[in-house]
């Protein structure tokens, strides 16, 4: 594994490689500062330019601007109480009163180290257990690969956020939107309405730019209210006092492995991993009053979790090709569009390819630890652009990227369609991530169906049987049960709140 | 106030549409036998499933008050209009020319947004585009083109 992993550092260190992971790690970076631009907007954006790249080449970037905004989400959360990504919310709650304390320079600080050691952690057990998964995985026929993906859909809806029922609504027009274009089994070409742009089915670049993209951007133009900094933030300041750091090694040793175990798991995602760390981290400490007033251990813990998590997420997406978010389901369609399936086939026939990005991964740390320490400064400046410039520029960028796909207004129209769809999702309360995993994960949905069925000889209900898919049944029916549980009994405690 | 929460009212008309509208079109194609899996036995299905997901969204939305939507629709219209406007003239009057039609419009879509920040903004995005698309990557899209 050693051997293994030194190739891959070989590879990932080509002037090539380092030079878009740099790149991919400062986009990533720049992202998640901005509050109300995503990395799956980002990586959206990005997709049509890596066409021309080595697919190699192409994932280390796009896999650096996702786990890079983990990185830079926890700045806009901490000078302006306000995430810039989702998974850095908690980072808000003690984040901001440290730098109204004029301590941000080293709540800026703490949570890049943090990060990174949580991003390591999580890349060591990556590196462990992918092959475990792997052996897993060779045991998965169709009918196993249907049931996974089936089951992993629904979890990712039910768990994600807000309604279960609306994420499921979701899910299912996802997988409907999916099956536009020639069926590659029968050849007959579904809902095209004889537009032969059709035929190939929707480019997932308009899917999520528009759904991600315009209409996020529609949002955020209207909750925007560009708030002011009045923090400087010198090198000078980043500088701890020994106390944070002595109180900071547990909780971010805590949080990185409550990150890696949530990372892998469907429709968990990185949000719910930093949440789970700052409830452990309250509930652990001995002063808990002092969370919420600029507790260290409220800051630390979390971002190791979510940069932890955003690691070991690759985990399942790699040796099953079963990715277990929206984010991770265009990382998924990204590797399908040059050419590579993910899952067992993958790291066995691209051996060096999944060890360059593993290895890649390391490099991307650290180098985000140079870009977010010495460079904080700049970091602070572009969170000072106004939004009213920033967007226009980014639908821009849109237009042209959507444009440059196959060079046809086709897909402007599209794009247009998407944005209409997503800003009345968001309208009227539904969740888009869902509709994406649905929509990249129905293709693949329907073709194990088909094999399955094949195999099984048509009896439907054979497709339940099985010692892997009960056990997968049961532990899915836990998994859902509990989490329905818990949604219920928010509901009934907000009900007798009211 | 009027009874019933609006904004799961018309989610789950729009779901029971949308699921309705693919699994009636799908019956065109054929289901297939019971080991060979036709072309609209999941487009089907899924799109009955969503209908029954839409009923389930609707009917308890019908018996609790809800919060009327709130609804600005003065960035909806200029954001998507600067789409459209995209789509319009790419073709015509080639990227330069398109792409300050996008910043300008999109910008009405705000009230922060000044004219003497737009005006640079707009010239800047359509040589910066150019520059990334057309000169770097090398993306075969007209640059500037007479309509006439």
């Amino acid at each position: 594994m050693i051997a293994d992993l030194a190739h891959g550092f070989s590879i990932a260190l080509s002037f090539e490689n380092l030079f878009y992971c740099l790149t991919g790690v400062v986009l990533g970076t720049a992202v998640g500062v901005l509050p109300g631009l995503g990395s799956l907007a980002a990586i959206s954006l990005l997709l049509p330019v890596t066409f021309y790249l080595e697919p190699t080449t192409a994932l280390i970037m796009l896999a650096g601007v996702y786990y890079g905004s983990e990185y830079g989400g926890s700045t806009a959360s901490i000078l302006l109480n306000l995430p810039g990504t989702p998974s850095n919310a908690v980072t808000c709650i003690d984040g901001y009163p440290m730098a109204k304390k004029g301590r941000a320079g080293v709540a800026l600080f703490m949570t890049t180290i943090a990060s990174f050691i949580g991003g390591s952690i999580g890349i060591m057990l990556l590196i462990v257990a992918t092959p475990v998964f792997l052996s897993f995985a060779m045991m998965f026929q169709s009918k196993e690969y249907f049931m996974a993906l089936l089951l992993g859909l629904i979890m990712a809806a039910t768990i994600s956020s807000g309604s279960p029922l609306k994420g499921l609504a979701m899910l299912t027009i996802g997988v409907l939107v999916g099956t536009i274009g020639v069926d590659n089994q029968t050849g007959s070409s579904r809902f095209t309405m004889g537009y032969f742009q059709l035929y190939d089915g929707i480019s997932i670049v308009i899917v999520a730019m528009g759904l991600f993209g315009v209409a996020e951007i529609i949002w955020s133009i209207m909750s925007n209210s560009n708030p002011t900094i009045r923090d400087k933030i010198t090198l000078r300041s980043l500088v701890p006092e020994r106390e944070d750091l002595t109180r900071s090694v547990v909780p971010v040793l805590r949080g990185a492995g409550i990150g890696s175990i949530i990372g892998p798991l469907p429709g968990a995602g990185l949000a719910l991993a930093a949440f789970l760390s700052y409830a452990v981290e309250k509930r652990a400490s001995k002063t808990p009053e002092r969370f919420g007033h600029g507790a260290v251990e409220g800051i630390s813990g979390p971002e190791s979790a979510n940069n932890a998590a955003a690691q070991t997420a690759f985990i399942p997406t790699f040796a099953l090709g079963i990715p277990g978010t929206a984010s991770m389901a265009i990382i998924l369609g990204a590797m399908m569009m040059h050419g590579i399936t993910p899952g067992p086939q993958f790291v066995r026939e691209n051996f060096d390819m999944f060890w360059a990005i593993v290895a890649s991964f390391w490099i991307g740390n650290l180098l985000l630890l140079v870009v977010n320490i010495p460079f904080i400064g700049v970091w602070v400046r572009l969170l000072k652009i106004p939004y009213q410039l920033l967007y226009p520029a980014i639908i821009c960028l849109i237009c042209v990227g959507v444009y440059s796909i196959n060079t046809s207004i086709f897909d402007v129209w599209l794009l247009l369609a998407f944005g209409l769809a997503g800003y009345i999702m968001r309208l009227l309360a539904f969740e888009p991530a869902p509709l994406l995993m649905g929509f990249v994960l129905g293709p693949l949905l329907e073709d194990n169906f088909r094999r399955a069925m094949l195999l099984v000889r048509g009896d439907f209900f054979a497709l339940f049987t099985g010692p892997i898919n009960t056990a997968m049944l049961a532990i899915f029916i836990v998994a859902v049960g509990w989490s329905l549980l818990g949604s219920y009994r928010r509901r009934a405690a907000r009900a007798g709140q009211d | 106030m009027h009874r019933g929460d609006m904004r799961d009212i018309l989610g789950g008309l729009l779901v029971i549409a949308v699921g309705g509208t693919f699994a009636w079109a799908a019956t065109g194609y054929s289901f297939g036998s019971g080991r060979v899996i036709g072309a609209a036995y999941l487009p089907f299905s899924a799109g009955v499933i969503a209908m029954l997901i839409g009923a389930g969204i609707l009917i308890p939305a019908l018996f609790r008050k809800g919060n009327p939507i709130e609804f600005n629709p003065r960035p909806v219209i200029w954001v998507l209009a600067s789409v459209l406007v995209f789509g319009l003239l790419i073709q015509r009057v080639g990227l330069i020319i398109a792409l300050i039609a996008v910043v300008a419009i999109s910008a009405l879509g705000s009230r922060e947004s000044k004219i003497w920040q737009v005006v640079p903004l707009s010239i800047f995005m359509a040589i910066a585009c150019w520059l990334i698309f057309v000169r770097g990557l090398g993306l075969p899209m007209p640059v500037l083109r007479n309509p006439l």
